[in-house]
C-alpha cells in the first residue's frame, strides 16, 4: 500500500442512526471526501473509539492523518478547513457571515432542540408548555430562513447541516404524538426547507433507515436521541 | 491649528458587571489590539437597545461592528474578532489545531461551566451530582494543561479565554455559596494557570474587582437559586 494513501486516509466512527454522525457524512459528501466508515456498537464500544475519544467516548469521531477530531460541529468546521479547495464551501468566507452561521447553528442546539425533545418526551401541561416554547423558537427560525432555499442560500451549508435532522425527525414525532408542529400555513419557509433538504443530492439516500428509526423511538430503554 | 476629533471606535461591546462571558470578548479585543467602546447594561433592568440587538438570548455580551447587526454569544464573538481583525491569532492557523481549540472551548462551556454554575445554586443529591461532574471535568482540564503555561501553549489563546471563569470567578462563587469544588492541593496545574491568566497584561485590567464580585453574587443568591431551580426542572 502506498504510504501516502495510508497517511491521508479518512475514517469515520459512527452509528448509522445518529443525527450527529449523519451531519458529518453529509459534510464529507459536500466536499467529495472518500472515507472508511466504522459502525460502532454503543453497548460495546471499540478500543479504537475509546482511544480516539477518551473525553466523551462518543460518536462521531473523524480520524485524518492518524489524528482524531470529536464533536460534530467541530468536525464540520474541520472538514471545511482541511478540504477548503474541494467541493463546495460549508461555511461562508466573510467573518461576519461566519459569525451569523455559527450563531444560528448554536440556536438549533441551545434554544430549539430542548423544547422539541421535551414536547416529545413529556405529557400534560409540561408537554403543552414545551410545545408552545418550540413553536416560539421555530417562528424565529422561520423569520431567519425567510423564503431562502437553504439557510446558507442556494446550497446546503453549516446551519442546514446542523438543523438537518429536524427535517426527518419532526414528522416522526408528529406521527407518534398525533400533533402537528410544522404546518405549511404557519411555517411556509421551514416546510419548503424540509423538503429541499431531504431531496438534495447531498442528503438523499443518506438518511437514517426510517423503519429502524421508528422502532428505536418505541424502545423505552433507548428512546430517541435528542434532535 | 484645529484639533481633529478622532472618530469613535468602530466597535462597541455591550457588557454587564461580573459577566465572565463579556470578559472573554474584552480580552480578545485587547489581544488583537482593537479599540472599542464599552456600554454597560444592568441585566436586572435590560435596555431596549439590548433587547433589540439580542432578541434571541437577551443578554451580554453583544458586539456591534460598524453598522452591521449585532454579533451575539461570547465564543462566536471571539472567533469573529479573531477572523475580522489583524493581530496575533487567538486560534491556531492549522485546521487540526483549530479543531482542538474549539473542542476544548466546547468542553469547557458544556461539561465544566454548566455543571459548575448548577452546583453552586442547588442542594442535596442534585448538587452532589453537578459537583461531581464539574470535578471530573476539572481533572480532565488539569491533565490537558500539564507542563504548559496556557492551554494554547506559550501564549494565551482561545481556550484560555474560554476558561476564564475558572481563573477568577470560581473561588468567588465558592466563597459566596460555601460550595468547595477545589480543595487544598487539588488541580495544581489549573491553579498555576489561573495565576498566569489573571496576571497577564491583556487580562488583569478586565477582571472585575474581587470584593465587588463577591458582593454581586451574594446579592444575587436568591435570584440565581430560583433561575437554576427553573432550569433544572426543565
Amino acid at each position: 500500500m502506498n504510504h501516502q494513501d495510508e497517511k491521508d486516509k479518512v475514517k469515520l466512527f459512527g452509528i448509522r442512526s445518529s443525527p450527529y454522525v449523519l451531519k458529518v457524512i453529509w459534510a464529507l459528501r459536500i466536499k467529495g471526501v472518500k472515507y472508511d466508515y466504522i459502525e460502532e456498537d454503543l453497548g460495546n464500544k471499540s478500543d479504537l473509539l475509546l482511544e480516539y475519544n477518551p473525553v466523551h467516548k462518543k460518536v462521531p469521531v473523524l480520524v485524518y492523518q492518524g489524528k482524531p477530531i470529536a464533536e460534530s460541529e467541530v468536525i464540520l468546521e474541520f472538514i471545511d478547513e482541511a478540504w477548503k479547495h474541494c467541493g463546495d464551501p460549508i461555511l461562508p468566507e466573510d467573518p461576519y457571515e461566519r459569525a451569523m452561521t455559527r450563531f444560528w447553528a448554536r440556536f438549533g442546539s441551545d434554544k430549539l432542540s430542548p423544547p422539541i425533545w421535551k414536547w416529545f418526551t413529556t405529557q400534560g401541561q409540561e408537554q403543552e408548555d414545551a410545545y408552545a416554547a418550540a413553536i416560539e423558537q421555530l417562528l424565529v427560525l422561520e423569520k431567519e430562513l425567510c423564503g431562502k432555499r437553504f439557510f446558507a442560500g442556494e446550497k446546503i451549508g453549516f446551519v442546514d447541516l446542523s438543523l438537518g435532522s429536524l427535517a426527518y425527525v419532526i414528522p416522526i414525532y408528529e406521527e407518534i404524538t398525533g400533533v402537528k408542529m410544522i404546518t405549511e400555513e404557519t411555517f411556509p419557509s421551514l416546510t419548503a426547507w424540509m423538503g429541499n433538504f431531504q431531496s438534495s443530492p447531498v442528503v438523499k439516500d443518506h438518511l437514517p433507515p426510517l423503519d429502524k428509526l421508528q422502532l428505536r423511538l418505541f424502545t423505552p430503554a433507548e428512546a430517541a436521541w435528542p434532535v | 491649528m484645529s484639533q481633529q476629533v478622532p472618530p469613535p471606535p468602530a466597535v462597541k461591546l455591550v457588557t454587564a458587571f461580573g459577566s465572565p462571558f463579556a470578559h472573554r470578548v474584552e480580552v480578545a479585543l485587547t489581544l488583537k489590539g482593537v479599540p472599542y467602546e464599552l456600554v454597560t447594561e444592568d441585566l436586572a433592568n435590560k435596555s431596549e437597545m439590548l433587547l433589540t440587538h439580542n432578541p434571541v438570548h437577551k443578554t451580554v455580551p453583544v458586539l456591534l461592528h460598524g453598522d452591521r447587526p449585532a454579533v451575539c454569544e461570547s465564543l462566536v464573538i471571539v472567533e469573529y474578532v479573531d477572523e475580522a481583525f489583524d493581530g496575533p491569532r487567538l486560534l491556531p492557523a492549522d485546521p487540526y489545531g483549530r479543531a482542538t481549540a474549539r473542542f476544548w472551548a466546547h468542553f469547557i462551556d458544556n461539561k465544566c461551566l454548566k455543571p459548575l454554575w448548577l452546583s453552586m445554586w442547588t442542594h442535596g443529591e442534585a448538587q452532589e451530582r453537578f459537583a461531581r461532574e464539574t470535578k471530573e471535568s476539572l481533572a480532565i482540564l488539569e491533565a490537558q494543561l500539564e507542563g504548559r503555561s496556557f492551554f494554547g501553549g506559550d501564549a494565551l489563546g482561545f481556550v484560555d479565554v474560554a476558561a476564564c471563569t475558572l481563573a477568577h470567578w470560581l473561588d468567588v462563587l465558592e466563597e459566596v455559596t460555601g460550595v468547595r469544588l477545589v480543595t487544598d492541593g487539588e488541580y495544581p496545574a489549573l491553579r498555576r494557570w489561573a495565576k498566569e491568566y489573571t496576571s497577564h497584561q491583556a487580562v488583569k485590567r478586565f477582571l472585575p474587582d474581587r470584593d465587588q464580585l463577591v458582593a454581586f453574587f451574594a446579592a444575587g443568591k436568591e435570584r440565581f437559586t430560583s433561575m437554576v431551580k427553573a432550569a433544572v426542572q426543565q
